[in-house]
């Protein structure tokens, strides 16, 4: 790990295009350690000094699942049986989703100190954000335990959308900040940018309804192609649903792909703007 | 490269004149500032450099402020890679420049140890090995298992100034030796730097110390608007440093 006495870095004026992605995968095994370290960093310094400490990671999303179900009970008449959980799991999801994109785009900033005095590969600090929202994720999703085992759900083959959404909305979340962290560095308004298309994306991605409920709604049916094509979050929010509750997708394989495939290309491009542009934007800090 | 252990070719660096939030978001998304260089915009803080420096050997860099001595140590450092030319360095490089920074303050000074030790390559077991002589050097051993919120800054640097000393660097980049903590722990960091600086390692300094310079190292030059105005020579280069300095 880290350089040792023979290794020689060689630093050039050309940057990496192509070769990007790879680049950046060969340097996060290299430094793997430091990415365990700064993910328990902020584990451990998340919730220093209060008393519910990890609890609060799940108090939030448990009060808005509280408000939109009764907000539900009292506006729709749609009958979801399993409205609780699929309102808890969205927001839990989402919340993984817009953490590591909002916390993504300031890693940077946030890390100048550290960046300033010693080089290791800058993308540590996007790689080490989505981690630690992943453990987040992971840990809060301990309270769907009691509600799964109230609706009798066991999992099935369908739970292998589980990863698959996640590992997808990490990679989006990723690439997106691998192009707002970046222009943050030299435009502060990005993060401000970034904390309001998220909030839209709340009300316009399926967190707190289903997707059914944009898909057979007064919206025709071409809109809603676009719709999807437009926000893989309702694809993967829908995903992770499907996992636990066994509930037909309602999105037809042709669809999947063209999401999937889109989510990746974000990830490639983002990969290498970053990569292209990281040694320019550290200069602004 | 086998002797060699910095070695620059034609590095040149361009830096921005305005920090964030001068620039235009179209700027950043299409890249114009890369193609053509908005003299506005940015300034030229390394022109064209060539430097050569063998392992063990100690070279030292004087030259008035904002000549680029600093920002030529970050790139020897690998901070800031260059816009033109090749840096090739081997071995581990420690940058010792305004100590303290890039703790977390919630964490306790033990933990800012170990996670600074990590970001320095180094791994678990010769961290807890090391930590006991980084304490003990740092003096504050009463303190070391508190937050670093409760440091004062003094203290901060102490520790920042142990830690980083301790990592045994190949290469050693120092910025303006410093001076923190008290006369003692002055006294102590200066030898620990000057040990460092007589054993193997390869060090470059900054400074405007004339006798730091004559005492320590075996070339100086003079830094000028980005570009060496002397050949190395150590008299020659501090007699231009001082006549330069009588000029002002």
């Amino acid at each position: 790990m880290g350089r040792d006495e023979d290794s020689v870095l060689e630093l050039h004026a050309e940057t990496p295009t192509l070769s990007a992605p790879f680049k950046m995968f060969q340097n996060l095994r290299e430094y793997r350690h430091l990415l365990r370290h700064f993910i328990s960093r902020d584990l451990k310094t998340r919730y220093h000094g209060s008393i519910i400490g990890w609890g609060w990671s799940i108090a939030e999303p448990l009060a808005l699942t509280v408000t939109f179900y009764i907000l539900f009970a009292i506006l729709s008449d749609s009958t979801d049986p399993y409205r609780p959980f699929n309102i808890l799991i969205g927001i839990l999801a989402w919340t993984f989703f817009a953490r590591t994109l909002s916390r993504g785009t300031t890693a940077l900033q946030r890390n100048s100190g550290l960046i300033q005095r010693i080089y290791f590969p800058r993308e540590i600090f996007i790689f080490s954000q989505v981690g630690f929202q992943l453990v987040q994720l992971l840990l809060s999703m301990i309270v769907l335990i009691p509600l799964l085992y109230h609706y009798d759900l066991i999992p099935t083959a369908d739970i292998l959308y589980f990863p698959l959404a996640i590992l997808m909305m990490g990679m989006l979340a990723v690439g997106l900040a691998f192009f707002t962290s970046i222009i943050q560095t030299k435009v502060r308004d990005m993060e401000h940018i970034v904390t309001v298309a998220l909030r839209i994306g709340f009300y316009l991605t399926p967190v707190f309804y289903n997707l059914d409920m944009i898909t057979s709604s007064r919206i025709p049916a071409e809109y809603s192609d676009i719709y999807l094509y437009a926000n893989p979050m309702a694809t993967y929010l829908t995903m992770i649903r499907s996992a636990f509750t066994g509930a037909p997708l309602g999105i037809s394989s042709s669809q999947l792909v063209v999401t999937i495939s889109s989510t990746v290309l974000i990830f490639l491009l983002g990969s290498i703007f970053f990569m292209r542009r990281e040694r320019k934007a550290v200069k602004n800090l | 490269m086998t002797d060699i252990a910095i070695q620059l070719e034609g590095v040149s660096l361009d830096y921005p004149k305005h920090k964030s939030g001068g620039g235009l978001l179209r700027e950043v998304l299409t890249g114009r500032f890369r193609k053509t260089r908005d003299e506005a915009a940015w300034h030229r803080a390394v022109n064209n450099l060539d430097l050569t420096v063998n392992c063990g050997e100690v070279v030292g860099i004087m030259g008035p402020n904002g000549s680029g001595k600093s920002t030529l140590l970050r790139v020897i450092g690998g901070i800031y890679a260059p816009d033109e030319g090749t840096v090739r360095t081997r071995g581990r490089i420690t940058l010792l420049a305004g100590v303290g920074t890039g703790f977390n303050r919630d964490l306790t000074g033990r933990e800012n140890i170990m996670l600074t030790g990590s970001i320095f390559g180094f791994g678990h077991k010769e961290m807890t090995e090391m930590s006991p002589s980084i304490i003990d050097f740092s003096g504050i051993e009463n303190f070391i298992d508190e937050p670093l919120r409760t440091y004062s800054s003094g203290m901060r640097a102490r520790l920042g100034f142990s830690i980083v000393s301790h990592m045994e660097p190949n290469i050693l980049l120092l910025d303006e030796v410093m001076s923190v903590g008290d006369h003692d722990f002055r006294k102590r960091s200066r030898a620990r730097i000057e040990e460092m600086v007589r054993g193997d390692a390869t060090v470059v300094i900054v400074s405007h110390s004339v006798n730091l310079m004559r005492e320590l190292c075996d070339r100086v030059y003079y830094l000028e608007g980005g570009q060496f105005k002397t050949d190395g020579d150590k008299e020659s280069t501090i007699k231009q440093y001082q006549s330069d300095k009588e000029g002002d």
